[in-house]
């Protein structure tokens, strides 16, 4: 509640909940939004929409602030949605023409940063960062006759660039055969010595198969399995594939293995000393037939892939160290919530500690894009939180709130803005997974049998299937643990609700969890807890636009509705079908 | 006897329209005139006299008045020149009210030609002829006068002219008044280079600096150090004659009512020696200072001494100060003032029957309505030179009462060029009038 002071503002130093609670109460606020952009000379550009300071710096009235918006993106839809900022800096006065094309100062624009914060006044402490990006290559930077246009994207796009893209050259192996130049190698992560459909599913790569003497047999096959150094190489689980047989080599053929493991040779049978390795026993009176490389060979191992000190099977492990290798991200980029998913243990469907997952890749593909799409077959997602850091939200049922703190009422919606609406798509009540990608097919070697909530069918009078893919997961009990937890929530009646809120929320971020207690028209919620899966500032009174998810018909754990017709959530019945 | 006095004024003649300012008594010195008197009672200087002397020069009189109320000339006069020419006075006026001409004159020159008058008016709701001149010319030639008119409605001679080498009768006067609407937009504050103020004491860091009192942003401010309640600002107008200072505003301030400022002027850097200190009134935010009379001595330095020990906050700031000679208008406006006060808000509302708003500010708006006034005549002509200049592109500071300036005052910009509605019944009888708006906030 507020006291006599009505204008709280005018004295605080940081914006928390309270303040912003108390600075509602008597409907007023001073919140303004400032923006700073680094110049090609190494000074920065210091607007904003108004004239006013921040701490000790100026900041001139020159641009009109755009909306600016972050986002979870769709459920079971593995995309990232970077935050772009396109901002217009005035300079009809001709301020920043030094820094224009023939400018004394103009050194390019591409790559210099743009921040965004929003503060108390000028209050530099109060301020919070909103957006930090960098001016894109393409488009970036325009001007007109009276302003300068940048467009930006988060930094966090900076990481999304390909991987692997360590290729097989001839200039690196000058004996390299034709068919195998230009492959690219390949990233491994987990276990690849058990749950397999062969005898050994990760193939290794000849490098030297194009030399007359290897394919004369007289010296030794040399090979390549991974970009990544190798946790173990199994040296008595080498196969060769040939004709459609799986023909185990000898382990003393197998030798010189490099120290990461990444490399090793086969001694073929006329080598010196000579292989041992029979491709073809001995029939009557003609001897074995001893190996000698063939083009048209494959060579499959089983190994361990990269060693993460004890977390080399975690998903949540691998997705990280996947992000820091070849995303460019230090440790100071996630959040901390990381490490808590990590080394979660129960419930058991949820027991990330001790699901099982590997990573073979050989095809490039964007990194980030990659990460989400292992994190979502455990039911999470990874997303750019309030303090621009990469932070996970949980999909798991028992890490939702069901007594959320913060409460939106009538009052805090903005006017004619609050439309519920049905989610188009990731609604099912039958599923069945499809999981355990297996390299030397290309394609999930495993599936599950078919799973149902017979009540959602029955209230929707119709099957809706769908097969979902865990390449990642191949124990088929954890796999079917996660089929069933996300059967329980695509069975259930929710409901999306896009609408905009005033400045009390400005604290709240993706993911985070509010208490509908809203009468407006028809619709009626009391304390009905919802995600937010879109948060934007608007800077037209600061209101900020949410798409919530909303979970009145969707128990989980602390929040049983009891209305009648709920026939999904946690407790929902899920069958295996026979 | 009856006396016919022509009612011609002070001239028979068209007045300072004659390029030359011939006197209509040619090859003459000093002051003749021929008149009747053909009033009862007659206003002003009634003087009957035949000049027969072919060289005659000037006029004597030594007369006491012993009437009360009387009108027309007194003359008591005591001269101490030899060979006076024209016309020397040395009268002591008694009389309240009196009307007509009334001199109180010290003649300080050996020869003076033509009359001169050191006068000082100390009576009221004088009419006719009144003159508070200084003659600083050693060779004067004719009548001069260096006159300040600080009387409402002076009625009876008011002359405007400026000649270099006038013979014959000339006169010079400056309008200066406190009570009309002035505009200051040439801010000989700011120097040349605009980097021309120094502060005793700045905040170390951040964009605080002196200078920024010479931008139209009040919100950028020159701050003081943590902790330091006195302070000097020093600013060079880098103008060699000086600024004639009649209008000054300090904008933005954070100073208390008990705060002492005073203003000192020099032409020496070090303001040593000091050549005019005044003491300044502070109040809240805007401060204003206007000149009670018109200054006739320029300074190049000026500083602002601040001494506001009561300060709550941690330091002295202020937005923007402007300084110099404004100009000053002859005639009002008309009586209705259109003051308004505008809060800038983002404003959202709700589904609870409310609204919330992110506040952003107070920003002050004046409409002036001006009717009737003269083309060419003064206050038109300087209407027009400030359109030209500020535009709708500058601010400029706009008191339309300078008596109570704070009231009123504004540093803004105009919102338009106003549309002008003439009455034009002649090349000369061309009558104006228009409204003017200005706003702080555009």
């Amino acid at each position: 509640m507020s006291s006599r002071n009505r204008k709280p503002w005018e004295t605080a130093s940081v914006i928390n909940q309270s303040l912003l609670d108390f600075c509602q109460d008597n409907l007023s606020i001073q919140l303004d939004l400032v923006v700073e952009i680094d110049a090609p000379d190494g000074n920065v550009i210091y607007a904003s929409n108004r004239n006013k300071y921040k701490g000790d710096y100026f900041y001139e009235a020159r641009v009109i602030f755009p909306t600016i918006s972050r986002t979870l993106g769709q459920w079971l839809s593995p995309e990232l949605e970077f935050s772009t900022l396109t901002i217009e800096l005035n300079n009809a006065d001709g301020r920043f023409n030094h820094y224009l094309p023939a400018g004394a100062d103009y050194a390019g624009w591409i790559g210099r940063e743009i921040r965004v914060s929003l503060g108390l006044a000028d209050n530099a402490s109060s301020y919070i960062e909103i957006y930090r990006g960098t001016i894109t290559d393409i488009g970036g930077f325009t001007r007109s006759t009276y302003s300068i246009t940048f467009v930006s994207r988060d930094q966090f796009d900076k990481i999304n660039v390909n991987f692997p893209n360590t290729a097989l050259t001839s200039t690196v192996f000058p004996d390299i055969e034709d068919s195998y130049a230009g492959k690219i190698v390949p990233i491994i992560y987990g276990d690849w010595t058990t749950e397999l459909d062969a005898e050994a599913v990760v193939p290794a790569f000849p490098v030297n198969g194009g030399k007359a003497e290897v394919q004369a047999g007289t010296e030794p096959l040399w090979l390549m399995i991974s970009e990544n150094a190798l946790a173990d190489f199994i040296t008595s689980q080498v196969y060769l594939y040939r004709g459609s047989l799986m023909i185990q080599f000898n382990a003393a053929d197998i030798f010189d293995v490099t120290v990461d493991k990444r490399m090793f040779k086969i001694r073929q049978g006329l080598c010196t000393p000579p292989g041992i390795t029979e491709v073809e026993p001995p029939v009557g009176g003609d001897p074995a037939v001893l190996f000698k490389y063939e083009q048209g060979d494959q060579i499959f191992v089983q190994v361990k892939g990269k060693d993460l000190s004890g977390l080399s099977d975690n998903i949540v492990a691998q997705s990280r160290d996947i992000l820091k290798s070849h995303g460019g991200l230090v440790d100071g980029d996630f959040h901390s919530n990381w490490d808590t998913y990590q080394s979660k243990a129960t419930p058991s469907q949820s027991a990330i500690a001790s699901i099982k997952s590997r990573v073979w890749i050989q095809e490039p593909k964007p990194v980030l894009q990659y990460v989400l799409s292992m994190l979502e077959q455990v039911r999470l997602e990874a997303f750019i939180d309030r303090t621009l850091k990469l932070k996970i939200n949980s999909m798991q049922f028992e890490d939702w709130q069901p007594l959320p703190s913060y409460i939106v009422h009538n009052w805090d919606v903005v006017r004619g803005t609050f439309k519920p609406n049905l989610p188009q798509q990731n609604v099912f009540n039958r599923a069945q997974a499809v999981f355990s990608f297996i390299p030397s097919k290309g394609e999930e070697g495993r599936q599950t049998s078919l799973y149902r909530n017979s009540a959602a069918i029955l209230q929707s009078g119709k099957e809706i299937s769908k097969k979902i893919i865990f390449p990642n997961l191949y124990i088929k009990s954890q796999v079917v643990d996660q089929l069933v937890e996300t059967l329980r929530l695509a069975s259930a009646f929710t409901e999306f609700i896009s609408t905009e809120i005033t400045w009390r929320g400005l604290l709240l971020d993706l993911g985070d969890f509010v208490a509908l207690d809203v009468n407006i028209g028809s619709t009626v919620f009391e304390k009905v807890p919802a995600m937010i899966r879109e948060i934007g500032y608007n800077p037209e009174g600061l209101r900020l636009p949410l798409t919530l998810w909303c979970f009145q018909m969707c128990p989980f754990p602390g929040w049983v509705p009891g209305y009648s017709g709920i026939v999904g959530g946690y407790s929902a019945i899920i069958s295996e079908e026979t | 006897m009856t006396l016919f006095l022509q009612d011609l004024g002070y001239l028979d003649g068209p007045y300072l329209e004659d390029p030359y300012l011939l006197s209509t008594v040619r090859g003459s010195l000093g002051f003749q005139s021929q008149g009747v008197i053909t009033r009862q009672s007659p206003k002003g200087w009634q003087s009957t006299a035949v000049i027969t002397k072919s060289n005659a020069k000037g006029m004597q009189a030594l007369g006491v008045m012993t009437k009360p109320d009387p009108k027309g000339m007194q003359v008591l006069g005591v001269i101490t020149d030899d060979r006076p020419k024209g016309w020397q006075s040395t009268a002591v006026i008694t009389r309240s009210h009196p009307i007509g001409y009334q001199s109180l004159g010290i003649m300080t020159k050996p020869h003076a030609t033509g009359w001169q008058v050191e006068g000082i008016i100390t009576k009221s709701k004088a009419k006719g002829f009144q003159s508070l001149g200084v003659i600083t010319r050693d060779r004067s030639i004719g009548w001069q006068s260096e006159g300040i008119i600080t009387r409402p409605h002076p009625k009876g001679f008011q002359v405007i002219s400026i000649r270099q080498k006038p013979k014959g009768w000339q006169a010079t006067s400056v309008l200066y008044n406190v009570t009309q609407l002035r505009v200051l937009y040439n801010f000989q504050s700011r120097g040349l280079t605009g980097l021309n103020w120094n502060a005793s004491s700045t905040y170390p860091t951040g964009h605080f600096g002196a200078n920024n009192l010479n931008t139209d942003i009040v919100e950028e401010l020159w701050r003081g150090a943590s902790g330091v309640k006195s302070v000097n600002l020093d600013c060079d107008t880098q103008i060699p004659q000086g600024v004639f200072l009649d209008t000054f505003a300090l904008l933005n301030h954070n100073l208390t009512t008990s705060a002492t400022v005073i203003l000192l002027g020099s032409n020496n850097p070090y303001h040593s020696p000091v050549g005019v200190q005044i003491p300044l009134l502070v109040t809240a935010e805007n401060l204003f200072y206007i000149a009670p009379e018109l200054p006739i001595k320029g300074w190049r330095y000026w500083r602002i001494a601040i001494d506001d020990p009561t300060q709550p906050g941690s330091y002295l700031q202020a937005g923007t100060c402007v300084f110099g000679p404004s100009e000053i208008f002859v005639r009002c406006f008309t009586q209705d003032v259109a003051f308004r006060k505008m809060n800038y808000k983002d404003s959202v509302v709700t589904e609870g029957f409310s609204s919330v708003a992110n506040d952003r500010g107070i920003k002050k708006s004046l409409r002036l309505n001006f009717r009737n006034m003269q083309y060419l005549k003064t206050d038109y002509r300087k209407l027009s030179r400030i359109f030209d200049s500020v535009r709708t592109i500058q601010k400029a500071l706009w008191i339309p009462t300078p008596q109570f300036a704070t009231r009123f005052a504004v540093f803004a910009k105009l919102k338009d060029l106003p549309e002008e509605s003439h009455n034009v019944i002649s090349e000369q009888g061309d009558y104006i009038s228009l409204v003017l708006e200005m706003d702080e906030s555009i």
